[in-house]
């Protein structure tokens, strides 16, 4: 800068020559204050590893080069108190350097150090500034002094006390200078790093000499903290991988070798990946005491593990589970959009259509298929049809497979029996509510096999196969109407998935052909004697004489005009004006329909609006047809008579007895009275069916056959995640440790039950594949760390468990403090000392980290001086923050 | 837009006037001799609540018995259900709980919300206020009295119940699943620009 005065005394500066590092220097000083000044928290001083930290990062320009200046706070959830924290912050980075809290973190391998900054690790500090130039590193001894005296220029002029760093050399090394000013004194933060280091420097011994040396005098006594840390060999228990259906040859008797035990059998992989361990660290801490306290010398030392009560031990699992990875695979699917027909080959889709529909007729009509089940000839058959799929499964896999999936198919394997309760509607609800399928169903059971296949079973060739291979076995089941077991014949329902729906719906259509050709083979019976079956579903049917009867067999014959299709009298009421029973007639049952054959209703209505022709259309087939019905049973019937049993509130009574239709069913223009005149006397058997049930199976069959691979997938998703977390617990369950992850697992459950309910999920106008794969993803991740940590504990209770004194109860705390803890518990305890007793020969051995730090403060001006070393093996890194006086050099 | 859709049910005997509460409150009409519903009528409205705009998806369901059987369909994906009785029939009243149990059994939504409105009572009364309010507090409900005719509290029944449904965990997490993914993502570059 450049002062003139002026001859007219005029004070003029004259900034036009100033160089690039004065620029430079106004430009970081501007942006550090900034930077700082938007700080509304102030810096909380407890703990730098437990506190949030605050980030910001603004861009200079030097000379062109990038530079990037970010400031790091930690925050305090707490709000600090005020005049307190005032104080404090005069001389904030003098009591981070002495705050003994801020001495060693958590170990640097256990934690995802993302959070706290080396620095802060290093030095403890909550507040600082660090300068480096953008994707460039600084190693020129010119540059670095540049960048040095700017930051000694700023540290001091515009933020006293704050602690300004500059990176060297590459980022990873986590070199840094820095500085740190106010008015009379200035710290000097500097690291250096050994790679072979004197052995005094090894010692405390060495670096109190270190230390000593650059003190100034008077110096009252030096404290030093001191941690070691061991680490154990790592534990490996072998769970080898188990594929359902999959023999293997008998590995190795390992003592080494568990099997994962479960009592349920759920066609997912399960075992875990051979490399799967759990690291042990055990961590002793002697804090803030005496230079003179203890002696630490390469002859001598006093740190070690029997004279300190402050013991760690971490634990880091590494664990990968074979059922995590099967459902990281199956993930992958649902971006691949090719056909079935591309992967199983068009061939054997033709085949299975028309051929075997060319039979079908044929075999309907012939009642030996009704006991096909028993009859072995057609099982070589079906065996010879299998075999044409091409893929990479192996006939017996499939065959395998598909007796799991339909086990009355194939009497032989009798061991995959469905449970009855699946069949059972009414059971109890999933207490979840995850819309996927009951567990063990015909659905959930393709599902895992889909997902199992994908992975161990020949990749995605080998799930069209399979997939091919079912749609085949339940084509043949349609075509004969066999009956299909492992799904209830009942009305979709809407609270599980929509494959469970659709193969609900088929087994219904089933069910009711089934129901109709027998009574079309049964004699007419002219009474009450119909109802072999007491299935209430048993459809209308559509062959049958007025004499059918559906809920209950009261039944009076009295014919007088030919009434058709009665059902049983409405209590006692007589028609009116005459003296005839009033009869409810047999109506046509209502319509069963999948969600997305509702979704389609639904918008239809809304879009073409209320009273639109369509929705009129929709709504009224089932009214129209339960009046003609009713008049086709009540010959002399009227309306009012229909609507005394239709909509009793639309029939007043006065007091003498005397009944009108309501105002609102007498007005004119009444969509009944219309609909009424309109209706002709047709019992429901006659009438158009509201509900095909041919048609209806068709287009189920044709839904699925026409699925390509994602869709398949995102058929399935759902369930597969479902039968994954439910195998899990079971393990969980068998091995009686529940309890430690059941707040867990019922998160992960709540999770699943969000994920199947989203209807945005696979809906890609609204998001894409990739979100929906993100948010599932997410899930296998909370699932991967909990198998992890199951793997985690039965390393924890192989190290611990071998004890006598130790009950497994303890064990079980145990493990749940360390979980809760970060994988870290204390272990000045028993079990910490069976640990330590059972590696007492090797611990020496196991030393791999030391670290020192060494503080000292001048009692009138409270300067800090710091020293830090970390030695590893022969490698050691000092950190040193000296402070020196300013006013005398 | 669309996500703010909320679906409502309609639901009660036939007769109590829940075709002619949606009429009121969609069309602002009131007609002594409304058509009786046949299965299923539907009506819309875009409501302002604190300053969000949420478009209503009424959904009206026939009271009478027969067409109990058609209606569950519709029940999915609704976020509350409007059970309506008549404050001059008794039995509209008690037969709300058959409703309920419907609603149990076939709603997809375990959360579902519900308010019991009595209509009517702008004549003369059979059913006590008090009864109405017992009904409610024992299936968990918020509760109102209206009438269509005479256009009293009708608007109510139904911000009260969006309310309700608005402020609810369920929904909010439900609309949260976008807006934190848009949060993480922000952060993530942040850090990444920082790096």
């Amino acid at each position: 800068m450049a002062e003139e005065i002026d001859d007219s005394g005029f004070y003029r500066q004259d900034f036009s020559t100033v160089s690039d590092w004065e620029v430079f220097i106004a430009q970081l000083g501007e942006t550090i204050q900034k930077l700082t000044l938007s700080e509304i928290d102030l810096p909380s001083h407890d703990n730098v590893f437990h506190s949030n930290w605050k980030l910001q990062t603004e861009t200079i320009l030097l000379q062109k080069e990038k530079i990037v200046v970010s400031s790091y706070v930690s925050t305090n959830e707490k709000g600090t108190g005020s005049a307190s924290a005032i104080e404090k912050v005069a001389n904030s980075f003098y009591e981070d350097l002495m705050n003994v809290k801020n001495t060693f973190g958590p170990p640097l391998k256990f934690q995802d150090f993302k959070s706290t900054h080396i620095i802060s690790c290093m030095f403890g500090l909550s507040r600082f500034v660090v300068i480096h130039p953008y994707q460039q590193r600084l190693s020129n001894p010119s540059e670095v002094c540049t960048f040095l005296s700017a930051a000694n220029v700023v540290a001091a002029e515009y933020c006293p006390l704050l602690p300004v760093f500059v990176q060297l050399y590459e980022p990873k090394l986590n070199i840094f200078v820095g500085v740190g000013s106010n008015t009379t004194h200035r710290t000097n933060f500097d690291i250096v790093s050994l790679k072979y280091s004197p052995t005094d420097c090894r010692y405390l011994s060495g670096l109190l000499t270190i230390f000593k040396e650059k003190l100034p005098r008077n110096v009252p006594t030096i404290t030093v903290s001191v941690r070691n840390t061991y680490f154990l060999q790592p534990l490996r228990i072998r769970f080898p991988m188990s594929i359902p259906f999959r023999q293997f040859p008998d590995e190795q008797n390992d003592m080494d070798t568990n099997y994962i035990k479960s009592t349920q059998f759920i066609a997912l992989p399960s075992g875990y990946f051979p490399y799967a361990n759990t690291e042990v660290y055990l961590v002793y801490t002697w804090l803030d005491i005496s230079e003179n306290f203890a002696l630490d010398s390469p002859h001598y030392t006093d740190f070690v593990p029997s004279k300190t009560q402050n013991c760690k031990m971490h634990q880091v699992t590494h664990a990968f589970s074979y059922m995590s990875s099967c459902l990281r695979d199956f993930l992958k699917l649902l971006c691949m959009e090719d056909t079935l027909e591309s992967l199983a080959g068009r061939r054997s889709m033709e085949s299975s259509g028309e051929e075997n529909m060319a039979k079908a007729l044929r075999n309907l009509t012939d009642p030996q298929h009704r006991h096909f089940r028993s009859s072995g000839s057609t099982e070589d058959n079906k065996l010879k049809t299998l075999k044409t799929i091409s893929g990479p499964l192996q006939q017996s896999e499939l065959k395998a497979f598909m007796s799991f999936l339909f086990p009355d198919l194939y009497p032989a394997d009798k061991c995959y029996t469905y449970a009855d309760d699946i069949l059972q509607e009414k059971g109890e609800i999933d207490p979840h509510r995850i819309k996927s399928a009951p567990l063990d169903s015909l659905c959930s059971r393709l599902s895992c096999l889909l997902a199992t296949c994908n992975a161990h079973f020949g990749g995605k060739s080998g799930l069209a196969q399979l997939y091919f291979a079912f749609i085949r076995e339940l084509r043949f089941i349609w075509n004969f109407r066999l009956p299909i077991s492992g799904v209830s014949a009942t009305f979709p329902d809407t609270r599980t998935c929509l494959l469970n729906q659709k193969l609900q719906m088929l087994s219904y259509c089933i069910d009711r052909s089934i129901f109709g050709k027998y009574e079309k083979k049964q004699p007419l019976s002219d009474n009450n004697d119909m109802n072999e079956s007491s299935t209430s579903d048993a459809s209308f049917k559509d062959a049958s004489k007025e004499t059918d009867d559906e809920d209950e067999d009261e039944f009076y014959d009295c014919a007088e005009y030919a009434p058709e299709g009665r059902c049983k009298r409405l209590d006692d009421k007589k028609l009116l004006g005459c003296d005839e029973p009033l009869y409810v007639p047999i109506t046509q049952d209502p319509v069963p329909k999948t969600e997305d054959e509702l979704q389609e209703d639904a918008e239809a209505m809304l879009k073409h609006g209320s009273g639109s022709d369509l929705s009129m259309q929709l709504m009224c087939s089932s009214l129209l047809s339960d009046m003609e019905a009713f008049k086709a049973a009540n010959p002399n019937g009227k309306l009012e008579d229909f609507i005394r049993w239709y909509s009793p509130r639309d029939w007043e009574e006065d007091d003498s007895g005397l009944g009108k239709l309501s105002a609102r069913m007498e007005a004119p223009g009444n969509t009944w009275q219309k609909m009424w005149q309109d209706a002709k006397p047709v019992p429901a058997y006659k009438q158009k069916r509201l509900f095909d049930e041919t048609t209806e199976g068709e287009k189920v069959m044709s839904y699925l056959e026409s699925r390509n691979i994602n869709e398949i997938s995102k058929l399935v998703i759902i369930t597969v995640l479902h039968a994954a977390i439910i195998k899990f617990k079971d393990v969980l369950e068998t091995e009686k440790i529940f309890d430690i992850f059941e707040v867990k697992v019922d998160e992960l459950l709540a999770d699943l039950c969000h994920l199947s309910r989203n209807e945005e999920l696979f809906n890609e106008e609204i998001s894409s594949i990739e979100d929906a794969t993100a948010k599932i993803v997410c899930l296998i991740e909370k699932l991967e760390k909990l198998e992890a940590q199951f793997f985690q504990f039965k390393c924890f209770e192989r190290l611990t468990g071998s004890a006598e004194c130790i009950t497994f109860e303890e064990v079980k705390q145990k493990f749940q403090e360390t979980i809760e803890n970060g994988n870290s518990c204390n272990i000045a305890n028993t079990i910490g000392q069976h640990i330590i007793d059972s590696n007492e020969s090797e611990m020496q051995k196991c030393l791999i980290t030391k670290e020192y730090v060494l503080r000292a403060r001048e009692e009138l001006s409270g300067c800090p001086h710091y020293l830090r070393a970390i030695v590893v093996g022969e490698e050691v890194r000092l950190c040193g923050a000296f402070t020196e006086h300013t006013t005398f050099i | 837009m669309s996500d703010k859709t909320i679906k409502l049910l309609i639901i009660g005997e036939s007769g109590v006037g829940k075709s002619s509460l949606i009429r009121r409150f969609v069309e602002n009409k009131f007609d002594d001799n409304h058509d009786v519903t046949i299965g299923m009528d539907f009506k819309s409205k875009v409501v302002n609540i604190d300053g969000i705009e949420y478009k209503l998806a009424l959904w009206d369901t026939a009271g009478a018995e027969r067409f109990r059987s058609l209606t569950p369909s519709f029940y999915r994906k609704a976020l509350g259900a409007v059970l309506v009785y008549d404050i001059t029939n008794r039995e509209s009243l008690t037969k709300l709980e058959a409703w309920l149990a419907e609603l149990e059994n076939y709603s997809d939504n375990p959360n579902i919300a519900t308010i019991v409105v009595g209509n009517k009572i702008d004549q003369d009364r059979v059913v006590s206020r008090e009864e109405g309010l017992k009904f409610a507090r024992k299936h968990r409900a918020l509760f109102l009295e209206a009438t269509a005719k005479e256009d009293q509290y009708v608007a109510n029944v139904f911000k009260e119940i969006v309310e309700k449904i608005v402020t609810s965990d369920d929904y909010n997490m439900a609309q949260a699943g976008n807006t934190i993914d848009v949060n993480a993502d922000g952060v993530a570059a942040e850090s990444n620009c920082k790096c």
